[in-house]
């Protein structure tokens, strides 16, 4: 092919070849690409391709990197990133550059991007629409939660008047079915807590405006204590069930034993824990709950007798609204309120199937 | 005629195109244009008596489709940081920018421009956002490409910040 012919289609394909004179100084060599021409008056295309850096500001920019590459001697090319620059003519001309060295001369060499650049340019346009389009989205369901949460924490108060009267009627004289049903209704009102307290510390925990958790040992609460205090208020429901929950503490582990919480959430953690084994326990079973101390660290364990976790469920555990089996259990919040509750304060949560049958749910929590 | 440089950086989206085109060209479009690479412009604009060409250089956005490029920050003698007021992350994004940019290009001077203030009622960003970073010395302009408000201003106090600073 001849040279010229190799020129032509060069210039065919939008590239303006300039071989370099000296520091950023150039002559052009073949023929001019049609966006020269269009873009440019006579005058300009001189001054365009002998001193491109006049022109084209970027270009200028580009030069002192070309410089220094030239001055190396390196091979390969030295390519810019595109960019877009204005011609006197007032139209916008994406191009990219590229510094070269061949056969001991060094050329700068100016593409004029077309159907290429478009394209690109569309992908990219496509793709960043529709993270703004996904960010609408967050917002506006952000704002719907916040609404929900509302109505959620209104719901609260009818709930402590059914809860006054429960403790009203305690003082009344009540047969011993009377105290059984009066028992089961306390029970139902603190699930139905319990489950708003769920939905509100889990929106709390996401938008991160809860308190943070102080480090000093005397305000951190006893996981012993706190566990137990659970414990006895499950106890109607334990009794109801026949099945009781006993605490185990390993060896050389002794109360109090402080860890980096909070006291209120820290109950929960319980309550959610040992609720779940209520649900899933067959009746007259038991549930142990196991708190060892293991170096810097606290161990608690929450054992079940129940039928264990299903593999469908089993990877979603910790998600929001996971439900496990026959849908007993509430909103599905519960273990998800755990799992950021307790990776908040710097702790681990799992579970595992017991070879005795039954599930273990377990969490660590650091020392105070 | 002094020529000087100056970068427009910040997120994807926040009108950094629409900005300098409301400002050298005087036209608004609704539509978004993303940038690649980078895409710059002119200006002759008089401060203080003295005559003055902006070479405007206006940055891609930083996102997960591309990284920007610091690099062509090199010669600037000043920048405008660009946030969008209804989009709270562009703020943090624009703070962030800021740490990398001073070890560029040391402490020249800059504005934040919290943009589209023409949809006031959608902002997100919120006066005791900005306060803190006013407390520290940044200067902030709330801007408005469609309605030009804060525009001319701000390039001409980066303009002024600029000279006094030569």
């Amino acid at each position: 092919m001849s040279d010229r012919i190799f020129e032509l289609l060069l210039a065919r394909d939008g590239v303006l070849v300039l071989e370099r004179k000296g520091p950023k100084s150039f002559r052009p060599r073949g023929s001019s690409p049609e966006w020269l021409s269009r873009c440019f008056r006579p005058a300009q295309i001189e001054v365009l391709t002998r001193e491109p850096g006049e022109v084209f500001h970027f270009v200028d920019h580009f030069l002192d990197d070309a410089e220094a590459w030239w001055a190396r001697g390196e091979s390969g090319d030295l390519r810019s990133e595109p960019w877009t620059e204005s011609a006197v003519t007032g139209e916008e001309i994406a191009m990219e550059a590229c510094a070269c060295l061949v056969e001991g001369h060094c050329y700068l060499i100016l593409r004029g991007l077309g159907a290429e650049f478009a394209r690109t340019q569309r992908v990219l346009q496509t793709g960043r629409e529709l993270a703004l389009a996904h960010e609408r989205l967050q917002g506006e369901t952000s704002k719907k939660e916040i609404l929900l949460h509302c109505i959620v924490h209104d719901l609260n108060g009818p709930l402590s008047g059914i809860t006054s009267a429960f403790d009203l009627l305690e003082h009344e004289k009540l047969s011993k079915e009377g105290l059984r049903i009066l028992g089961l209704g306390r029970h139902a009102a603190l699930q139905q807590s319990n489950f708003i307290s769920d939905l509100l510390d889990t929106f709390r925990a996401e938008v991160s405006t809860l308190e943070t958790v102080s480090t000093n040992a005397a305000a951190c609460p006893d996981i012993v204590s706190t566990a137990a205090s659970v414990i006895e208020a499950l106890a109607p429901v334990s009794d109801c069930h026949e099945t009781p929950i006993h605490i185990v503490l390993g060896p050389g582990t002794g109360a109090p034993l402080r860890v980096i919480a909070e006291r209120n959430r820290l109950e929960r953690i319980f309550y959610n824990l040992l609720q779940n084994a209520h649900r899933h326990s067959p009746r007259r079973s038991e549930i142990i709950i196991t708190i060892t101390r293991e170096g810097d660290e606290v161990f608690v364990s929450v054992d079940d007798s129940g039928g264990g976790i299903s593999p469908r469920v089993a990877p979603h555990l910790f998600q929001k609204f996971i439900r496990g089996k026959g849908h007993s259990g509430k909103a599905g919040l519960g273990l998800y309120f755990c799992r950021i509750t307790v990776e908040q304060w710097g702790g681990k949560i799992g579970f595992e199937s017991r070879q005795e049958g039954g599930t273990r749910f377990w969490f660590r929590l650091k020392c105070a | 005629m002094i020529q000087k440089k100056i970068c427009l950086i910040g997120s994807f989206a926040v009108g950094k195109t629409s900005l300098v085109s409301r400002y050298v060209r005087s036209i608004f479009s609704e539509k978004y244009h993303t940038t690649i690479g980078v895409k710059v412009d002119k200006k002759e604009l008089t401060v203080g008596g003295k005559d003055l060409m902006l070479m405007i250089w206006d940055l891609a956005g930083d996102d997960r489709f591309g990284s920007l490029k610091l690099s062509y920050l090199r010669g600037a003698a000043g920048y405008l940081l660009v946030a969008d007021g209804t989009r709270r992350s562009t703020l943090a994004t624009a703070v962030a920018l800021r740490e990398r940019i001073v070890e560029i290009v040391g402490g020249v001077p800059f504005l934040l421009l919290v943009n589209k203030a023409d949809l006031q009622a959608d902002w997100e960003i919120a006066e005791s956002d900005l306060k803190p970073l006013v407390d520290t010395g940044w200067r902030v302009l709330r801007t408005s490409a469609l309605s030009g408000d804060g525009v001319e201003s701000a390039f001409q106090l980066l303009s002024a910040a600029m000279l006094a600073q030569q």
